[in-house]
């Protein structure tokens, strides 16, 4: 069938090139490493650079990676929720949330450091994960159906956030320049323990997300359809909302606002191997690290030895490339 | 115990009720059309029989036990639903869409199709002759196909209970003599019980062994199709004058509109039926 022969050269693909871009994320940088060094590094752990490429440039792209996994998920996640090929991780203020905490840390001039989490990453997962649940929790008292009451509500806040977060810049410029570039999204912090609390944060949300891939599939049918087909529907909005939000939090906490790859990965996706979440799901995720570990190896290199902000290059290099993705569909 | 029996049923949303007071019942082997003017409750009706619209008051007995306290997956095993308007977002293809209805008979949440799904599936798809679409995606249908893939959605569902509303509003003629016939022949090789919501009366009355009026939410007549197609009883319903007569190839008694030329004016029963648009959508 045509659509498996897609499935089997998107994985071939996703494997070959994810490899490329891990190798390379190690070899290059700011200090010239030959490619004996890099597989000594990695073999032996010893060598004059080994420090460098295992405790700099290995979590690093790591992080990269499993960051644009998570935001990826979940975007496809919110996609299916909103039944909307336009929602993305932070269409319910998770981003416009996470600016506010850092922007607020940053001023308040906080310190300290848990499990890899600095007091601006912390504030800011909390306040995400706070904007994001009273989003959920005015929208759900007032209706009876709540996708675009939640969906406005959301957007409302998110202005509502992002509004306070200007008003404080405005207030100390002194803080801005650090802001900004976490506003622009940076994992030039990276280190061992974040990428192990962000591989276990998407190691929770792939597993949920695919064990309720099928009920994803009938709520993208609409509410009263994935009823009458056995969904609990209720149950699984629930359960799929937390998870697209715990990603996203997680994800802007670690790595700052990183746009696009949670909109255009599981876009793309659809449009190779279809709509089905059973396979849509994890393919986004592997399709959207590969993604982020390309975009912040060229935020490193494009401008050495000074660094772009990540999200300025998925954007740069993503748009073009969606836009030639649709075009190249077929019209129906 | 009758198979689905609905006592009392008031639903809608509170402090305006749609439906009041409908009490009907249903047995494998019948076939059931409610027929009633825009707004008087139909689809209404046909969802809260699955709980999709809220209740207000009332009970449902299904399969002997309270339709509320089934869980989602076995009222899916009882009660099939093809609804009135379908817009997809996402491009699954027929053959995908279909599928679907085996979903919730799956033992497990990952796992496969089993070679009995994948047989219903089949012959869901070739009942109602979409088989030869099953690549397409459902985008790339006209409505009457889309129709088709809906009713081929719920046959696979394989419940002794199908809900259709008004299944005959996006067909042609043919079509329309095919989905009837495909249903008659469910009812009575396969023992279903089939409610429809339907405007055309002379269709539901060649095919279904019985008529609901309903007007302005509540039951107004109940019966045979030769015992409710009666010019006083479609004059309180409709607010229209119609003649009689026999159809030849069924022998079953079928309206012919009397039309009364420019300058109608509105029977004033009919103005209050148009006071409540919410069903009209």
């Amino acid at each position: 069938m045509k659509t498996s022969w897609r499935l089997r050269c998107l994985q071939l693909g996703l494997l070959l090139f994810t490899l490329l871009a891990l190798f390379l994320s190690l070899k290059l940088g700011p200090v010239k490493t030959s490619l004996a060094e890099v597989f000594r590094a990695l073999t032996s752990g010893k060598g004059d650079l080994a420090d460098i490429i295992l405790s700099l440039r290995l979590p690093r792209a790591l992080l990269a990676y499993l960051v644009g996994a998570g935001l990826a998920l979940s975007g496809a996640i919110l996609q299916g929720y909103f039944r909307n090929p336009l929602a993305d991780p932070f269409i319910l203020g998770a981003s416009s949330g996470a600016s506010l905490g850092a922007v607020l840390s940053l001023q308040l001039g906080l310190a300290l450091n848990l499990a890899g989490l600095s007091a601006q990453s912390l504030l800011a997962f909390l306040s995400s994960l706070f904007l994001v649940s009273g989003v959920y929790l005015i929208s759900e008292r007032r209706h009876f159906q709540t996708t675009e009451s939640l969906l406005l509500t959301g957007i409302a806040a998110g202005a509502l956030a992002s509004a306070l977060t200007s008003f404080l810049l405005f207030r100390r410029a002194d803080a801005y320049e650090q802001a900004v570039f976490w506003l622009l999204g940076s994992f030039s912090l990276a280190d061992w323990q974040q990428v192990w609390l962000i591989l276990i944060a998407l190691l929770f949300g792939l597993a949920g997300a695919q064990y309720l891939a099928r009920d994803m599939n009938l709520l993208s049918l609409g509410d009263e359809t994935a009823r009458s087909l056995g969904c609990p529907v209720k149950t699984v909005r629930r359960i799929f909302l937390l998870l697209a939000t715990l990603l996203a939090s997680f994800a802007v906490s670690v790595a700052g606002i990183i746009g696009f790859v949670g909109l255009i990965v599981p876009h793309a996706i659809r449009l190779i191997i279809g709509p089905d979440h059973r396979k849509l799901f994890l393919h986004s995720a592997l399709a959207g690290g590969l993604f982020l570990l390309i975009s912040d190896l060229m935020a490193r290199l494009v401008l050495a030895p000074s660094e772009l902000p990540v999200g300025v290059v998925t954007a740069a290099f993503g748009a073009p490339f969606f836009i030639y993705l649709l075009n190249r569909r077929r019209p129906s | 115990m009758k198979f689905l029996s609905v006592e009392n049923l008031e639903a809608g949303y509170a402090g305006s009720p749609v439906i009041t007071g409908i009490s009907l019942e249903l047995e494998p082997g019948e076939f059931l059309a409610v027929c009633g003017p825009n707004g008087s409750g139909k689809s209404t009706l046909v969802k809260a029989l699955q709980k999709l619209t809220p209740w207000l008051r009332g009970k449902i007995m299904l399969n002997g036990r309270n339709l509320l306290e089934l869980r989602a997956r076995q009222m899916a095993s009882l009660l099939a639903y093809v609804p009135q308007v379908f817009e997809p977002v996402f491009d699954f293809s027929v053959e995908e869409t279909v599928a679907m209805a085996r979903y919730y008979r799956q033992p497990g949440r990952l796992a496969g199709f089993s070679e009995r799904d994948r047989a219903a599936i089949e012959e869901a798809m070739r009942l109602t002759d979409v088989l030869s679409l099953k690549e397409k995606k459902l985008n790339e249908l006209s409505g009457g196909e889309r129709q088709r893939v809906l009713i081929a959605r719920a046959l696979a569902q394989d419940t002794p209970v199908l809900l259709l509303d008004e299944p005959s509003s996006h067909l042609d003629l043919n079509f329309q003599l095919q989905v009837y016939g495909l249903l008659k022949m469910l009812q009575k090789e396969r023992g279903k019980a089939i409610l429809v919501a339907e405007h055309n009366l002379n269709l539901a009355s060649a095919y279904c062994s019985g008529l609901v009026f309903i007007k302005e939410g509540k039951v107004l007549a109940h019966g045979r199709p030769e015992e409710l197609l009666e010019k006083e009883i479609l004059r309180k319903t409709f607010g229209v004058e119609v003649e009689i007569r026999t159809n030849r190839s069924t022998g079953l008694p079928e309206i012919s509109l009397i039309h009364p030329g420019p300058g109608y004016e509105m029977i004033p029963d009919r103005e209050i039926v148009r006071s409540h648009p919410e069903e009209e959508k």
